[in-house]
């Protein structure tokens, strides 16, 4: 699933650590989502979203959606 | 032993747990050690003294299986059930092959005890090499 938190944390000026801090996850955790390596549940989804003042399908898409 | 190189609480809690768990095997089988030595048990007294310091190595598993209820973080969560995953099947896969050699050929058993060195072995470098996949930059 792709996602746009490296974009909208770089919006920010906030790092990975900062942002890790500010989800309560390893830096780790944001590292792997940023690159697509993982995707994130869906609380975790809805907290980023959240955290971004985001609609969490303006963070998160679908890839077969976006080749729908 | 860190998990996954990443400190969380749970990761602390899991620490802790296996260094009590490690500090009351190394008391029991020294213990156990010096009493079959020189007490000479016989019986269902030596089977049980036998099976005392596997006690706090299934507590290590405990501690596993704790940990993984009690991480909150799910991609550390995750790497570490597949890192016990991939030690799992490393090691049965060298018992199933050895199982053959010994029916087939005769081949020697495995010898005690290193079985369990080679599934934390795997786990470790399972973790690691995760780890290494998913390096941080540091100016990220």
């Amino acid at each position: 699933m792709r996602n746009r938190l490296r974009e909208l944390r770089a919006e920010r000026g906030w790092s990975q650590q900062y942002l890790a801090e500010k989800l309560e996850v390893s830096r780790q955790s944001v590292n792997a989502i940023e690159t697509g390596k993982f995707d994130p549940s869906l609380p975790l989804a809805f907290k980023i979203a959240r955290l971004f003042g985001k609609m969490i399908d303006n963070v998160f898409d679908d890839e077969f959606e976006r080749e729908a | 032993m860190n998990i996954c190189g990443t400190s969380t609480p749970a990761s602390k809690r899991y620490q802790r747990r296996v260094m009590v768990t490690m500090s009351i095997y190394l008391v029991v089988v020294l213990a156990a050690a010096w009493i079959v030595k020189h007490a000479h048990p016989h019986g269902w007294l030596l089977y049980t003294i036998a099976v005392v310091p596997a006690l706090p190595i299934l507590g290590m598993l405990g501690a596993l299986g704790i940990y993984l209820t009690e991480e909150k973080d799910e991609y550390i969560r995750l790497i570490t059930m597949r890192s016990l995953l991939v030690g799992t099947a490393v090691l049965l896969a060298l018992l199933m092959v050895n199982d053959f050699l010994r029916s087939l050929s005769g081949a020697a058993a495995i010898p005690p005890f290193v079985s369990w060195v080679v599934f934390f072995l795997v786990f470790g470098l399972a973790q690691a090499v995760q780890q290494m996949r998913n390096r941080v930059n540091d100016d990220a």
